[in-house]
Parts: C-alpha cells; sequence; structure tokens
C-alpha cells in the first residue's frame, strides 16, 4: 500500500532497533539489583551469571547496619525540601518586586541577578567554605541549606512569568482594596504555578544531587546526605561486601528514580528548566 | 496530465466513518473542486489521492493505473499545503528544486524548470531568500512553484488560500486561475469557500459528511441543486428557506421546504399601493429588521413568521428599518426540497 | 503617583528583594570577588595569614605539568563524553519520536537516568568496571578480547569514566532532542515525501538541519556539564591512577581541601571562571537562537 504502509514498516524497525539499546542502557540497573542479592563469594565467581544461585536477602538488612542510611535519606530530604521552599519564597518575592514594582535601580539588581546565573559553583566553593567555618557552622544544616536558599535562575524564570500576567488584573485587586501582599500570594502565586511547580522540581533535584558542597561542608557520618554517604560504600572492606554496597546504593537512588516515575512529565519539565538557562 | 478516478472509496478510523461510499471521476486537466463544510471529508480524500493515507476500502486510479499500492513518489502527484510546508533551512531555489534533487534529475533540466517556474509565478527576486523573510503570498507562489517544476500529473490544493488576508485571497486565486490555463494540468483543489469553487473550478464536488451531494459545473450545482444542502451551500448570500406551507403560494404536496435566491427576492412596502406585477407572487409579509448597503446593491433582512429573508435589491429604493413589507418572487425562482432534502 | 506611595513602594521593593539579595549577595558575590582576591595571594590556610604576590600562583600553575595535564584530562573528558552522548541521544530520540509501540515504557527507560546523580551513577557502574569479576570484562571476554584493569589502569580510567558520564547524559539530552523533534510540523515532512524523499532522505535532508539549533544547544549545555564534572571521578578513581583523571574541578579540590594551597586553588578556580563564563556566553546566544527557531 501507499506511504501508511511504509511508514508502519518504519516503525517496526524502530521500536525493534530501540529494544537492544533499551535493554543496554537499563542494564547497570538491573545488574547492580542482581549484585545485590548476592552474597560475598557469589559476587566473584566468573563466570557472573544475572541470577544469583543463592538469594543474599540480608544483603539489604546489612546494609542499614553498615551506616545510617535512614540518617542520609533523611538529611536530603530535610535539605533538599528546604532548600527548594526558600529558594522559592526568595524568589517569589524578589520576582514579583522586579515584575509588578518600579523603583530607582530596577535595571541594575535585575542585570545583578541574572548575573549571578552565569557563576558556576566551583568560583565561590572556597571563599564560602572560609565563610562558614567563620561561622562555625561546618557539619550543620545551616552549612548545606542557607548558601543556596536563593537562586538567581528562581528569580529569573518568575520574573519573565509574572510579566506576562496582565497589569490589569492587579489594577483591578488594589482598586478593591487589596494590598499588594495579598495580590502576591492570592493571585500571582497561582497564576505562576506551572512555573513555580517546574522550577520547584529543578532545584529539589539539584540540591538532592548535590556533591562537591556537602562533601566539604559535613564531617561527621550524621551529617551525611545521600549523594556523600553512598561515598562511604564505595571501597569495599571485608566486613563490606559488594552485595551490601549494591544494596545501599538502591535503597538510596530509589526515592529519586520512584518520583521520576510518578511523576514523569512534571519531572522533566523541570529538569529541562536547567538547559533552558 | 492524467485523468483521476476514485473508485468506492470507503474510508473509516475504527469506528468512526469518515467516508461511506464515494465514486468520482475527473477528467484529464479538469480543475475540480471539492467543497465542504469542516469534517465533510474532503482533506482526507485529497490526502488518499496524494498517497498520504489510504482508503479502507476502494481503487484509486491515476490515469489508467491503480495506485493503492504506489508510493507518493511514484504518483506524479504534487501538493500545495495550507501552511505552505517549506523547507525553512532552504532558499526559494533549493526549496523548488528539491525533488528535482531527490529524482536525481539532470543539472541543466532542473535549472531550467526552476527558471520556468519562477517567471510564471513571480519568483526571479526571491531565488536566494529563505522562507521566514518572504510574505504569506510569496509563500504560496514558492509552494506553487515547488508543485509545478515536478510536472506533475495531478497537482492537488489543500485549502492554499485560508491563510492569507481577504484582498490578497483574491489576488491569488486569479493567479491560480491564470496558471491552471497556461499549464493545463489536471488540479483537485479542496476548499470550503465556496467562491472559491465557484471561480476557480471546472466542476465542483459537494461534500456533505463523506458522501457526494452533487457533482457539476459552478452553474449547474448553482441553477439546479439537486439537495437542499448543495443550495443552501452554493450562492452568496446563501439561499432562503421558508417551510412550504406557510407560503402563499401553491406548492407540490411533498414539499416540506421552499427555497429562493435572495437575487430574485423582491420587497414593497405594506404602506405602498403599487403591490408587485406578474408574475411576481407575494410570498409573505414581515418586518424588516436590518439593510445592509453593500454600494450598488442592498441586503435587506424581514422577519417572515420564524424565518429570516434576505432580499438582494438595487439600491435606488431601500427600505427602512422596522418598515412593514411585503415579500415577492417570480414562483418559477422557487425550488422545492422534500424532508430528506432532495429536490422535488 | 504620590511620591508617598511611590516611596512606599520603593520601600516595598527593596523589602522583597532583600532576602534574595543578601543571600546572593553572600554567597556568590562575595565570594566571586574574593575568590579572585584570594588568587592573588599566598594564603596560609590555617592561620589565614595573606601575602600577595600579584600573579605568581597563576604563572606556578601555568608551568605546572599537572595542570596542564588536568587541563588536557578535562578537555580529553569533554570530546569523549559530549560527542558519543550527542550522537546517542540523537539516534535515540529519532526512533523513540518514530516508534508509537510502548511508548511510556521506552521513553521512561531512556530518561531515566535523568533521575540519577552523577555519584549514584558510579555508584550504579562501579562493579561493572571489575577487572576480574566485572561484568563487562565478561561480556568482553565472550568476544574474545582481554579486558583491562579499567578504573585502574592510566589508559583506560579516563575512558570509563566518560562512559558512566555519557550514560547518565542521554537522558537529559534525549528529552530536548525529543522537544526539537517534536517542533517539526508535520506538513513538512509529508511535503518532503511527496517530493519523493524516503525515510533516510527526509532525515538527511529536512530534519537534521531544521534541528541543528537543538544539536547545538546541546552540544553546548554538555560541554559546560562535562566541566564541572567530579562526582563520579571522586567515587571511581578520584583523579587516578596516576592523574589520569585529574580533570580540573577534582585538582582544584585537592589543591583546596587536600594540599590546603588556597590561593593556588583560588587561582583554578577563576581560570576555571573565565572558561565557563565563554562557554555560558555561548550558551545564552545559542539558546536565543534556538527559542526564536
Amino acid at each position: 500500500m501507499a506511504i501508511q504502509s511504509t511508514e508502519k514498516r518504519n516503525r517496526l524497525i524502530a521500536t525493534a532497533v530501540l529494544f537492544i539499546p533499551a535493554i543496554v542502557h537499563i542494564f547497570p540497573i538491573i545488574y547492580v539489583l542482581s549484585l545485590s542479592f548476592k552474597n560475598k563469594t557469589e559476587v566473584f565467581k566468573y563466570p557472573p551469571r544475572l541470577i544469583p544461585d543463592h538469594l543474599a536477602l540480608t544483603n539489604y538488612a546489612s546494609a542499614f547496619g553498615m551506616a545510617p542510611l535512614g540518617r542520609f535519606l533523611f538529611n536530603s530530604l530535610l535539605v533538599s525540601t528546604a532548600m527548594t521552599f526558600l529558594q522559592v519564597f526568595t524568589a517569589i518575592l524578589a520576582a514579583y518586586a522586579l515584575a509588578r514594582i518600579e523603583f530607582r535601580g530596577k535595571k541594575l539588581v535585575l542585570g545583578l541577578i541574572i548575573a549571578t546565573m552565569m557563576v558556576p559553583g566551583e568560583v565561590t566553593i572556597i571563599p564560602n567554605y572560609l565563610t562558614v567555618a567563620k561561622l562555625n557552622w561546618i557539619d550543620t544544616y545551616q552549612a548545606l541549606i542557607v548558601p543556596f536558599s536563593a537562586s538567581g535562575f528562581g528569580v529569573f524564570l518568575l520574573y519573565q512569568f509574572m510579566e506576562s500576567i496582565p497589569k490589569e488584573l492587579e489594577e483591578a485587586a488594589l482598586l478593591d482594596g487589596a494590598s499588594r501582599i495579598r495580590f502576591l500570594f492570592q493571585f500571582v502565586v497561582p497564576l505562576s504555578m506551572p512555573a513555580i511547580a517546574a522550577f520547584s522540581v529543578y532545584s529539589f533535584v539539584g540540591a538532592w544531587n548535590q556533591y562537591l558542597w556537602p562533601l566539604i561542608v559535613t564531617q561527621s557520618t550524621e551529617m551525611q546526605t545521600v549523594q556523600i554517604g553512598i561515598g562511604m560504600f564505595r571501597s569495599q572492606n571485608e566486613s563490606m561486601s559488594w552485595g551490601v554496597i549494591m544494596a545501599a546504593t538502591l535503597i538510596l537512588i530509589s526515592p529519586m528514580l520512584l518520583l521520576f516515575v510518578a511523576t514523569q512529565k512534571q519531572f522533566v519539565r523541570g529538569m529541562t528548566m536547567g538547559g533552558l538557562k | 496530465m492524467a485523468k483521476v478516478t476514485l473508485q468506492s472509496i470507503h474510508k473509516s478510523f475504527g469506528p468512526v466513518i469518515i467516508i461511506p461510499e464515494l465514486n468520482l471521476e475527473i477528467e484529464s486537466g479538469e480543475f475540480v473542486a471539492l467543497v465542504g463544510p469542516s469534517g465533510c471529508g474532503k482533506s482526507t480524500l485529497l490526502r488518499m489521492v496524494a498517497g498520504l493515507e489510504d482508503p479502507t476500502r476502494g481503487t484509486i486510479r491515476i490515469g489508467d493505473r491503480s495506485v493503492n499500492n504506489v508510493s507518493p513518489k511514484e504518483r506524479g502527484v504534487a501538493m500545495v499545503f495550507q501552511n505552505y510546508a517549506l523547507y525553512p533551512h532552504m532558499t526559494v531555489r533549493e526549496n523548488l528544486g528539491f525533488a528535482l534533487k531527490m529524482s536525481k534529475t539532470d543539472s541543466k533540466e532542473a535549472a531550467r524548470r526552476i527558471q520556468e517556474a519562477s517567471e510564471i509565478l513571480g519568483l526571479q527576486e526571491l531565488l536566494e531568500r529563505r522562507p521566514s523573510q518572504l510574505s504569506g503570498g510569496q509563500k504560496q507562489r514558492v509552494a506553487m512553484g515547488r508543485a509545478m517544476v515536478r510536472q506533475p500529473q495531478v497537482l492537488l490544493f489543500d485549502e492554499p488560500l485560508s491563510n492569507l488576508d481577504a484582498q490578497l485571497r483574491i489576488k491569488v486565486r486569479s493567479e491560480i486561475a491564470l496558471l491552471h490555463k497556461r499549464v493545463k494540468s489536471t488540479v483537485i483543489y479542496v476548499t470550503h469557500d465556496q467562491v472559491e469553487a465557484m471561480t476557480l473550478a471546472d466542476r465542483i464536488a459537494i461534500l456533505n459528511k463523506g458522501n457526494l451531494e452533487q457533482y457539476g459545473t459552478p452553474m449547474d450545482v448553482y441553477h439546479h441543486p439537486k439537495t437542499q444542502f448543495v443550495a443552501s451551500f452554493i450562492g452568496t448570500p446563501p439561499m432562503n428557506f421558508l417551510p412550504a406551507v406557510s407560503i402563499k403560494v401553491n406548492s407540490p404536496s411533498a414539499a416540506s421546504v421552499a427555497g429562493f435566491r435572495p437575487e430574485v427576492t423582491r420587497v414593497q412596502s405594506l404602506a405602498s399601493k403599487a403591490q408587485g406585477g406578474a408574475p411576481l407572487v407575494q410570498l409573505g409579509q414581515g418586518r424588516v429588521s436590518l439593510v445592509e448597503p453593500l454600494g450598488s446593491t442592498t441586503h435587506v433582512h424581514v422577519r417572515v413568521g420564524e424565518s429570516m429573508v434576505v432580499a438582494e435589491i438595487r439600491s435606488d429604493t431601500i427600505p427602512t428599518w422596522d418598515q412593514e413589507v411585503s415579500v415577492w418572487l417570480d414562483p418559477k425562482e422557487l425550488f422545492y426540497f422534500n424532508s430528506q432534502g432532495a429536490r422535488i | 503617583m504620590s511620591s508617598s506611595r511611590s516611596i512606599k513602594n520603593t520601600a516595598l521593593a527593596w523589602t522583597l528583594l532583600l532576602p534574595t539579595l543578601v543571600i546572593l549577595g553572600l554567597f556568590v558575590f562575595y565570594p566571586a570577588v574574593d575568590s579572585f582576591y584570594l588568587s592573588l595571594h599566598e594564603v596560609d590556610a590555617f592561620s589565614m595569614k595573606k601575602v600577595f604576590i600579584g600573579l605568581d600562583n597563576y604563572k606556578m600553575l601555568l608551568i605546572s605539568p599537572e595542570y596542564w595535564q588536568s587541563l588536557q584530562n578535562s578537555v580529553m573528558f569533554t570530546i569523549m563524553t559530549v560527542v558519543p552522548s550527542v550522537v546517542l541521544s540523537l539516534a535515540a530520540a529519532v526512533a523513540l519520536d518514530a516508534n508509537p509501540y510502548f511508548r511510556n515504557l521506552l521513553r521512561t527507560i531512556f530518561l531515566m537516568p535523568v533521575a540519577v546523580s552523577s555519584a549514584m551513577a558510579a555508584m550504579l557502574w562501579i562493579f561493572f568496571y571489575n577487572p576480574s569479576s566485572g561484568y563487562l570484562n565478561y561480556l568482553l571476554e565472550l568476544i574474545h578480547i582481554n579486558g583491562p584493569n579499567w578504573l585502574g589502569d592510566g589508559k583506560w580510567a579516563l575512558p570509563a569514566v566518560a562512559i558512566t558520564t555519557v550514560w547518565k547524559d542521554i537522558g537529559f539530552n534525549v528529552i530536548f532532542f525529543l522537544a526539537g523533534l517534536a517542533s517539526i510540523p508535520n506538513d513538512v515532512r509529508e511535503a518532503a515525501a511527496i517530493d519523493g524523499a524516503n525515510a533516510w532522505q527526509r532525515f538527511w535532508f529536512v530534519v537534521l538541519p531544521m534541528l541543528a539549533p537543538t544539536v547545538l544547544f546541546v552540544a553546548v549545555v554538555s560541554v559546560i556539564n562535562s566541566f564541572q564534572s567530579f562526582g563520579q571521578i571522586h567515587i571511581l578513581t578520584q583523579g587516578g591512577p596516576a592523574g589520569s583523571t585529574n580533570v580540573m574541578v577534582y585538582n582544584l579540590y585537592r589543591d583546596a581541601f587536600q594540599n590546603f594551597q588556597t590561593g593556588s586553588a583560588s587561582a583554578q578556580a577563576v581560570i576555571l571562571f573565565v572558561v565557563m563564563l565563554i562557554a555560558t556566553l555561548i550558551q545564552f546566544s545559542v539558546a536565543k537562537r534556538q527559542i526564536r527557531s
């Protein structure tokens, strides 16, 4: 037949061709899953088989015994949530001021905030460490959260979004007697929800995945986040087998993976925000 | 130049039937318009001829061969899209030449055809520009040029003028008409605008919900509509319809609706003594609800009973708003339709 | 507007801006300037005594073989990551776009590394690279290749880290390419089909050129990200063996927090800043063009 059947054929080829790379792509997770059920001797058995002869279910329990995984997860959750909330909150206030209030120096402030988006983390890390050390904040939650409690990118994003909300809406509300703050939280925020939601995802995932800063700013095991905690497992010694390490990895990786699978569309939208910086 | 035959075409998407059963023959070199309201299946038909979609059942022939199993490239068809579909990253020249490049046409021949098409369509100055630098009308002409250089057996147009503003539409319409006279290819032209169909086509196929209501020359469908749908679709302003029983004329017993064109409808103020004159017969009375002066003619809208009647009259004697008037017409101009919409 | 209203407004504006400005000022602006300041000094990390030495830190870096190696490593790493990841993501996106079956499942699979951090990606791959029992060397043995000690071999450590990074980046890049492909109007593809182009010709002559801005954008973003790679290196190789995976950021980390060379590390930070600034400016202008297209 005409184009429809050639199209169909092309699509079938695309599917078949896609399944092999898909399996290759997901293989690391499958492999780690299989390792997590192997005991010490099985892990090093050669040739390696994907399905272990004896299912070592104790690896997962052992993982919790080796390091405070629950604590790591708690720390990450606390820090990421706090950071996201603070970034969103400060960005809403700042974006509103820039989008809706006329004041002297506005252009300068906007320019400065956009400039911060060009400054990579590496260039601020040493002085920030020194600042945090001076404040005696080493190994505390404040050290993890406060330096990142505002985001120039967030301000810029929300500013652009708020600009597109018609001015008449605000003028009508002000005439009706609403104060500006009221208007901000009762009208502007709900209207800006798509941008806020996407930015929240971006911010949360970014906070969760932070590595270098938590690495240098935490010392004790109790304060470590998931990313740093997993590093504890990275080299095997006699008491830790690779099976346990892989189990720990899967435990620590699952929150984000589950979040991703559950909210794929919003997750993806949030992540692409970063690219559009 | 080739004849196009659509035989027993049936098209459905799952349980949804778009076209129940359609037969259509288009002669070689003929300009046929497919008209109808949105969703009547005209674009689907066009795409089936192009090879972008397959009929669920039925045969499509171009020339004498069945093309059901033939790819669009092999069919010898070219298409002008509603949104132009120009290649944005190529110059006008490259756009025109793309199909020739795909068919590995000799470069001298390709250059000659591009030159010829640009001359006919007035594109010589634009050859090195990109589509983003062109106006809507220019883009449309490039789209036509791209179709032309292939010297196709059948030229397909998918609502090409709907994205242009009113003035431009009239201009490009006449360019299409001139083009057809010059190039004489078989053309299938899809539009929802019956004016375009009437002015451009040799024959018009009127479609309604996938059914071919009538297929004939413009004058044919205008003067001899076979169904109420055709009568209401063709002609501007649209035909007036009144229930057969309400008009003060003897109508056939099977008639449910009487139709008459605004151009032959007359209004007389009730106050004036001069009441018509044979052969004019009074249809009914009512109040003027709207007067639309258009220059040499005026459209008068009269509320007769429950219906609205429009009369197109000369602008020298115009009734006023809310005036009581009577409506007159030569009974020969009446069309009668039964309750199924067929003409009797 | 009366002047008291405008004063009230200005006060409100500055109040609303205050938190953001304070945090950004303290933790972005001040450090950026301070890094530059520190880079011009010899700094004792413990007493924080500073001696002004002008551009000596920079001069020493320019003659340091270790630093040059880190530059080279970063460049090699970027090439080894960006090129395969862009090509593979494009291929995957095109196949995903053309394919209506199992769409959600396949998309989820390909996009999934987006939810994985670089440290986690490293942990997922670490045993894969085990020389004696890892699956990679097992697969290679099946085709009669003797796999090296990946993470322990100076020649293979950087490619190994690159492979892990490519795996992680594919998810992110596929998203962008899918969006780019979706923005190509259907009728342009149909026009090409009618003009006689087969599927491959449609891709090569029509789809790919129209996708060019997206490809460029993804490439630039990938380059920027790859220069900032740290987590996977810290977990997999710690910059070794023999400095073969010591990229610029890792070298900075070592000098600042393990060797306590605060001044020199700050100079490295400033150099990195300049490199990133140029890349980010390119990204901004490419992004503008992409949004316009």
